[in-house]
């Protein structure tokens, strides 16, 4: 069978470096890291110096999301005779056990951990993603809290809790932890197109203008996100179609509506450029907007 | 923007002479194939415009690349509550092609390019119609 250097013609400095690059992006594209990472280890170890450790971390966590255990369990035998004291490969060590299913162990060895270093976070957010993977919600949501009183500065953190909220449909808590992000990150356009999201979602008419001034924030700090674009669109166009609403506000909501609509076609035509099968969505997305336009009037 | 989904696909489903007529999903928790809330909202919602509408359900912990038997199950809409159905082989136009297809496309990894509407919405050239997967399909068939 044909290695990919060979396949691909490519060396193994370009192999090494798009590892970097998926690290640096934080890319879970597992598949191809293993398929990359399994080749440079075997073949090309004494070439890569001391970013072999870090290669093997990487390699280890995608073999796992593979179901490749022999090569996980490789890779963590090498980083755990390198650094045999380390908390960060212990840390390794509970993470294949938690992908084997052996949570109890992966439990005790994290607790372990903790006993010798109480403030290690890694593994009370490893202990909290197994309660996760459990499907114990509400202990998850419980434990987020509390990790969540001594780390109030966690983003990660924070927007798990937000997530873990929104499973459980407990809009009003997830509204909270996104606030939260959007005051430490006010430039973030996810966050608060996030936080429109779930506005909308709670419904309402406070919401509804909520959810569409926040949309609109998105759009002016990223006006190429989609998901706000739309979201401005359904909601003024909800504003403006209730009965409850004055004239004033019926009219600058058909307005804001008719503006975003405007935008969202032209984005779709300027996807659709060159693409003669796209013009089947140009075509859908105008028809879409006309007959939401129906209901409004 | 699960309504935004639902809006544009069913618009251009009349344009292309389609109809939604359920809803299918995988569950992230493995273990438990059940359809939650996002799923009976979601099919009740289609139920309104085809009569017929049900729920598919993966069952993830039986998925396989040889599973020769039905790892579906389909939940119909009967006095407002939906009812999990009796899954033989009948129910199904050709179980056992459809299984040598998926698994073709398993093992030449085409979920690498497999378009859904949150792709979609990340980059709107992105076709959540799925052309060329669709066109593997009939190649395989």
């Amino acid at each position: 069978m044909a290695s990919l250097s060979e396949m691909y013609d490519v060396g193994w400095e370009e192999m090494r470096d798009k590892l970097r690059k998926w690290r640096e992006e934080n890319c879970r594209n597992s598949e191809q890291i293993v398929d990359v990472g399994e080749e440079l280890i075997s073949e090309h170890a004494s070439k890569l110096g001391d970013d072999i450790w870090i290669i093997y971390e990487q390699v280890m966590i995608a073999a796992l999301d593979c179901s490749r255990d022999d090569l996980a369990l490789t890779c963590l035998q090498e980083l755990r005779k390198q650094f045999p004291d380390s908390h960060r490969v212990k840390r390794l060590t509970g993470i294949r056990l938690e992908a084997l299913e052996r949570y109890d162990e992966a439990n005790k060895h994290y607790d372990a951990i903790l006993q010798e270093d109480p403030t290690n976070t890694a593994a009370r957010k490893r202990k909290i993603s197994i309660l996760r993977a459990l499907g114990k919600n509400t202990e998850a949501i419980r434990e987020l809290n509390e990790y969540l009183e001594q780390f109030v500065g966690d983003q990660e953190a924070w927007h798990e809790l937000s997530e873990l909220y929104i499973n459980e449909h407990d809009y009003g808590k997830a509204a909270f932890c996104l606030e939260e992000l959007m005051m430490t990150n006010p430039h973030n356009h996810l966050y608060c197109e996030q936080y429109a999201e779930v506005k909308y979602t709670q419904g309402g008419m406070e919401n509804l203008e909520l959810a569409r001034k926040y949309f609109a924030q998105a759009l002016r700090l990223n006006n190429r996100n989609m998901r706000a674009l739309f979201g401005l669109y359904m909601s003024a166009s909800h504003i403006g179609a209730s009965p409850k609403v004055s004239a004033k506000v019926k009219k600058d909501n058909i307005k804001y509506a008719a503006w975003a609509a405007a935008q969202i076609n032209r984005a779709y035509k300027l996807a659709g450029r060159g693409n003669k099968d796209n013009k089947c969505s140009t075509k859908a997305v105008e028809e879409m907007l006309e007959s939401m336009q129906i209901t409004m009037s | 923007m699960l309504e935004v989904a639902l809006t544009l696909i069913d618009t251009w489903c009349k344009e292309n002479n389609y109809i939604i007529v359920g809803y299918y999903q995988a569950n992230e928790q493995t273990q438990d194939p059940r359809p939650n809330q996002v799923a009976q909202k979601v099919a009740a919602r289609i139920s309104e415009n085809f009569n017929d509408a049900v729920i598919v359900m993966v069952d993830s912990s039986r998925l396989t690349m040889s599973c020769f038997e039905p790892i579906l199950f389909i939940y119909d809409y009967i006095e407002n509550k939906w009812k999990k159905r009796e899954v033989t082989m009948d129910a199904f136009e050709d179980w056992s092609e459809a299984q040598k297809i998926t698994s073709a496309l398993l093992v030449g990894r085409s979920y690498e390019n497999l378009i859904d509407f949150d792709n979609h919405l990340d980059d709107l050239r992105n076709d959540w119609t799925n052309p060329a997967i669709n066109k593997c399909v009939l190649d395989l068939c």
